[in-house]
């Protein structure tokens, strides 16, 4: 069993000591306490001269002195009492714990640490706070189980302002948070194989940015699963919505198309589009879900050229294909309203221009894509974020690949314009800050994958936008499908199980200690177990996200309350 | 304490010394502890590792015999000059009530008496400190240190209980597997010895 | 190397050769000695007038056996029955005075082992150890022959044996080791005289106690009965060389005692009355490996059959239990407790030496010619 050490204001368990490790190896912990007490992926404390050194336990391996002692069942030649005694000293576990943190705790004598606290005080000696590893635990020190108040010290307080409970940690229930203003400064990515519980994490996140109104949110809601109510397809139990839950003031639902409903509901508007909010890159964007050609740049530049930056989708859609007309010797020529005709004029080939113009037809049909739309709807929506409402875009029926991408694509386009507007006048002192926003972007490898990433506004705003206020929140099943440049851009990643080697290969881009948490992604729980890693979280830490339930919204209209309840809050972390 | 005299004091040296003894006092067990007075404050504790019993001509021509008559066999142990010899390990010693697992200090003198140890001492000598005469035991190589071992532990443990501490034979396992845990041939050796103390017969009070 | 054995190669096939011959001699003697020892068994009157006639005859006086009541020829079997009995044993051992010694010491060390036999009690054991004191009753210490000492060690076996005092209703045997005849040439000299007198005084009082004194020759080499069988002999016979043990190793059967012999010797006059000598031959081996002892017994027990028998019984049961080296055990016991070790005797120099010292006595020290003698052997390095 565990041994509780009383020590300082609460319990801690110490669980081994330290026997060997460095820096690059990671440490290695002899475990004193049956191995099931300890699970991968365990937030481990360890405490030696004065320091203490947070890590996570990367991996467990079974030891013996001798393999025979292994080997041999000694209960066959031994009383179970003595064959236990035996192994209790033959047979081992050793943890393997990667090293992320130190704080200095000060001396454990009373009166060097009274000194040391008064130095503080004074401002003699800076106070200190957790930094990256740079030096390793003595021999032998003890390793504890991470005490609520260590977790409370690396991931804050959950009745800490900006600091939201994520989950819990697996073993002993403590909250960890994450920090929401420091979310939000940089991209983040939800990622996890199908059914590992990646929306209700994400409703679970978007409902504290939105709760605690650190930014505001645009959900690309391709399956209309975030805005309203919805059941959920495993449990078969309601799933309330970020509308249901904030309500018409704080969340607005905007559907595709003149005319769209989300499952029986309207939405609080439209968004449809003018054929003159359409460019050239937005239509070269879709090249492999329309199959263009390489001819197709050429002809749009022609186009362009033709009929102008706002008019030549239009002009382009109002082109008959085929159409021709005779003249008075009986000859068949392309009649002026025909795309060859504009093709001759305009030196473009008339078999391109005509491929392109029947490849289009998909995008012309589209009843969100009109001339004179009856209202400016993408300024709608940026006007309800700049205010500091939270949009969810149903894309009602319009659920292909081609509508995600030109949607999502066209309407980033345009708030990132707006948003750098605003960064701008507020850096010339003309306007007031702008407020930070966060783009949830579902299914993002296809948006962001190799082949079109640097087309879309996405990867800008992953590599850049946050210097414009502007954050993605990448939530992917596939994460090896987008563009490494932009997954080595995400701050905060937040991962259920995968099983794709590359898909975790992925995640772990751009982190330390990769090696170690490989394993661990690997064998995270299929639901509820998630890995928080990346710049935004202090340290890796391996979490049992809160449960999307009555519950978890029950403490979210307490922290809204004036009289928060910490304690309350804390305790409705707890599964049960 | 230990009054009851079995023997004195032979031979002796820092690691261990041999006492005789007659027949016709009943023989101390083989691996039970004994104390022997190196002065008004200081006595040194051992265990009775071998028991020597020499055969001369005449046991062996008798030995050949049928039917010796009990006269002659009581003749030969208890009148012949072939007094039993008793090799004692020595494991520690006190000075006044202080124990220490270290050798004496000195060996004892030629026909000191050696005593029996009584429980208390038993208890008192194999509570102290973290069983650090158990070294002195385990690295003997002349004679079968399991055997000695299992011996001292079924006599210390039977002590212990006695004295309302069960618990004495488990922490002393603890050790003795902690001392040899790196060498598999020898702690299971040691432990197979050592299997009997843990048979129900031995734990009446159920205990483990 | 101190013998030479390229000298001595030819003399051992000589002496195989000549042992040999002397074999055939002595089976031809022998078979003469029993032709002369059944002659004897049948007319023994007239046998043993013409032998007591020879011996009064003969000077010097030879060592012979005469007939007794007992024929000749006769042969007992082991009594069936085994009588119930004591046993004492004593054995002495002695340190001879010698110049050469840092300190001239006689010392007598005398044992004696008493038990019972199916008692089930382990035997009790005496020791006594004395220095050899002189005539005015002083320790002696200045030297003294090795005849004197030996018959003043045999004197003290035979005294701790008399001090015994028997129980009643329980017949007890004291046996001696060697011949109960103290020497065989009568000697001149004061001290022996004193000696012997107090012997047979010591030999009486054993009969007087009702004891059964005997002494026990374990390898009896005498001829006494090839002597009597040459004196019966109508004509001169050669039996020399031939002796008492082969003969009886041929007649006894495992068990049985030959008939008993009146002892004739230079000194058996000596020994009267009740301590007149007489002696009888007993097998103690095997068919395979026959071991005829001579017993010596006192005339108070020799003519008491049921003595003799319980003796006889007493005997045959002790050396059974030594196995197939038939010796009696309480003999070898008293031996043992007796022998005196050189240690023992280094021991005791030692002590004697230390407390001499302590009060300033000077202390002659060993001879150099002992102090040679006693340098160790060649030791080799490691050792």
């Amino acid at each position: 069993m565990a041994i509780p050490i009383e020590a300082g204001e609460s319990k801690k368990i110490e669980i081994g000591y330290v026997i060997s490790g460095g820096l690059k190896e990671n440490l290695h912990v002899r475990l004193t306490i049956p191995t099931q007490e300890v699970q991968e992926g365990s937030f481990i404390v360890i405490q030696s001269g004065g320091w203490k050194f947070y890590g996570i336990a990367t991996d467990l391996q079974l030891g013996s002195n001798d393999p025979r002692f292994a080997e041999q069942d000694s209960t066959h030649f031994l009383p179970e009492r003595l064959a236990s005694l035996m192994r209790s000293q033959t047979l081992y576990s050793t943890m393997v714990v990667l090293p992320t943190l130190m704080l200095e705790v000060g001396p454990s004598q009373a009166e060097a640490y009274s000194a040391w606290i008064e130095k503080i005080g004074s401002g003699e000696k800076e106070e200190p706070w957790p930094m990256p590893v740079k030096t390793l635990p003595n021999h032998q020190a003890p390793a504890y189980l991470a005490a609520g108040e260590d977790i409370a010290t690396i991931f804050g307080k959950p009745e800490q302002d900006g600091n939201f409970p994520i989950g819990n940690t697996r073993e002993q229930e403590h909250a960890v948070c994450i920090n929401l203003d420091k979310f939000i400064q940089r991209s983040s990515g939800i990622f996890g194989a199908t059914g590992t519980g990646k929306s209700f994490l994400t409703r679970i996140l978007l409902a504290g940015l939105i709760d605690r109104d650190k930014a505001s949110v645009l959900v690309y809601d391709m399956h209309n699963e975030y805005g309203l109510d919805d059941t959920a397809s495993d449990t078969g139990v309601n799933v309330i919505g970020l509308r249901t839950a904030f309500g018409r003031n704080k969340v607005q639902i905007v559907g595709l198309g003149a005319e769209s409903d989300i499952r029986g509901s309207a939405p609080d508007f439209n968004l449809v589009f003018s054929t003159s909010d359409i460019l050239p890159a937005d239509i070269e964007l879709l090249a492999r879900e329309l199959n263009l050609r390489e001819t197709t740049s050429t002809t749009l530049d022609a186009l362009v050229q033709s009929f102008g930056h706002s008019n030549w989708l239009q002009a382009f859609m109002d082109m008959k294909q085929g159409a021709m007309i005779e003249d008075m010797d009986g000859k068949k020529t392309p009649a002026p309203n025909s795309v060859a005709y504009w093709a001759m004029q305009s030196g473009v080939n008339t078999m391109a221009a005509e491929a392109l113009h029947s490849k289009l037809q998909r995008l012309f049909n589209r009843k969100y894509i009109v001339q004179n739309p009856p209202s400016n709807s993408i300024g709608d929506i940026i006007e309800a974020l700049k205010k500091g409402k939270h949009v969810v875009l149903s894309f009602g029926k319009y659920e292909t690949d081609l509508d995600y991408l030109l949607v999502s694509n066209l309407l980033t386009r345009r708030i990132r314009e707006a948003w750098e507007e605003m960064t701008n006048r507020f850096r010339s002192g003309k306007e007031a800050e702008p407020r930070p926003l966060v783009i949830a972007v579902e299914e993002a490898h296809k948006l962001l994958n190799r082949e079109i990433a640097s087309q879309t506004t996405f990867s800008t705003i992953a590599r850049e936008m946050r210097k414009y206020y502007v954050t993605l929140l990448v939530i992917d099943q596939r994460p090896s499908q987008i563009y490494d440049e932009v997954m080595s851009q995400l701050g905060t990643r937040i991962c259920g199980w995968l099983g794709d080697e590359d898909d975790i290969r992925a995640v772990l881009s751009g982190l330390a200690g990769r090696e170690a948490l490989r394993g661990m992604l690997a064998r995270l729980q299929p639901k509820e177990e998630v890995l928080l890693l990346g710049w935004g979280v202090p340290m890796p830490i391996l979490v049992r996200s809160r449960r999307y339930d009555g519950d978890f919204w029950k403490s979210i209209k307490k922290s809204r309350r004036q009289d928060f309840d910490r304690d309350a809050a804390i305790r409705n972390l707890s599964p049960d | 304490m230990s009054k009851i005299v079995i023997g004195r004091l032979l031979r002796a040296n820092t690691r261990g010394c041999v006492a005789g003894c007659q027949i016709h006092q009943p023989l101390p067990a083989f691996g039970s502890m004994v104390a022997i007075p190196l002065s008004n404050t200081e006595r040194a504790f051992g265990l009775i590792s071998n028991l020597h019993i020499d055969d001369d001509g005449l046991v062996r021509q008798l030995a050949a015999t049928r039917d010796i008559p009990e006269e002659i066999i009581q003749d030969n142990r208890l009148n012949r000059n072939v007094p039993v010899e008793l090799s004692v390990l020595f494991i520690g010693y006190a000075f006044h009530e202080a124990i220490s697992h270290l050798l004496p200090p000195r060996p004892p003198l030629s026909l000191d008496e050696m005593n029996s140890c009584t429980d208390e001492e038993i208890c008192l000598f194999t509570g102290s400190g973290r069983f650090g005469y158990l070294r002195h035991i385990l690295s003997v190589e002349e004679i079968p240190a399991a055997d000695l071992l299992a011996a001292h532990f079924q006599q210390a443990d039977r002590a212990q209980r006695l004295a309302g501490n069960a618990g004495w034979i488990d922490a002393a396992m603890q050790a003795v597997i902690q001392w040899a845990r790196d060498d598999y041939p020898t702690l299971t050796t040691l432990l197979w010895a050592c299997a009997t103390l843990y048979a129900p017969q031995n734990r009446p009070e159920g205990g483990q | 190397m101190p013998i030479n054995y390229l000298h001595l190669q030819p003399q051992i096939e000589k002496y195989v050769a000549d042992a040999q011959m002397r074999q055939e001699e002595l089976r031809d003697k022998l078979a003469a000695a029993l032709d002369l020892y059944h002659a004897c068994g049948e007319d023994p009157e007239e046998k043993t007038a013409r032998i007591r006639g020879h011996l009064l005859n003969q000077s010097p006086r030879p060592r012979s056996g005469i007939p007794s009541w007992e024929r000749v020829d006769w042969r007992k079997d082991a009594p069936a029955e085994q009588m119930a009995c004591h046993l004492l044993a004593s054995d002495g051992s002695q340190i001879v005075p010698s110049a050469h010694e840092e300190i001239s010491l006689g010392l007598i060390n005398t044992s004696r082992i008493s038990f019972t036999p199916q008692s089930g009690m382990p035997p009790q054991i005496e020791i006594e150890s004395r220095f050899i004191e002189g005539e005015d009753g002083r320790i002696e210490m200045g030297e003294l022959s090795e005849d004197l000492v030996s018959l003043q060690r045999d004197l003290a076996e035979i005294r701790i044996l008399a001090d015994w005092r028997p129980q009643e209703g329980l017949a007890t045997i004291a046996l001696g080791d060697g011949p109960l005849e103290l020497f065989h040439q009568p000697r001149r000299e004061a001290a022996f005289e004193r000696i012997f007198q107090a012997y047979r005084d010591a030999m009486q009082q054993t009969i007087d106690k009702g004891m059964i004194p005997a002494g026990y020759t374990d390898k009896p080499r005498a001829g006494l009965v090839i002597k009597m069988l040459t004196l019966s002999a109508e004509s001169k016979i050669d039996l020399s060389g031939l002796e008492d043990a082969t003969l009886f190793n041929t007649l006894l059967q495992p068990g049985q005692r030959s008939a008993i012999f009146e002892l004739f010797s230079p000194a058996s006059d000596a020994y009267s009355g009740n301590t007149k000598l007489y002696f009888f031959y007993l097998q103690v081996g095997n068919e395979s490996h026959p071991w005829s002892v001579r017993v010596e017994i006192p005339a108070g027990v020799a003519h008491d059959a049921e003595k003799v028998d319980l003796l006889h019984c007493a005997l045959l049961d002790q050396c059974q239990l030594m196995g197939n080296r038939p010796y009696p055990y309480i003999l070898h016991r008293a031996h043992e407790e007796a022998v005196i070790h050189l240690d023992e005797k280094q021991d005791l120099i030692g002590l004697l030496t230390a407390t001499l010292q302590r009060e300033g006595i000077p202390i002659p020290g060993r001879s150099y010619k002992q102090s040679a003698k006693d340098l160790k052997t060649r030791t080799r390095m490691g050792r």
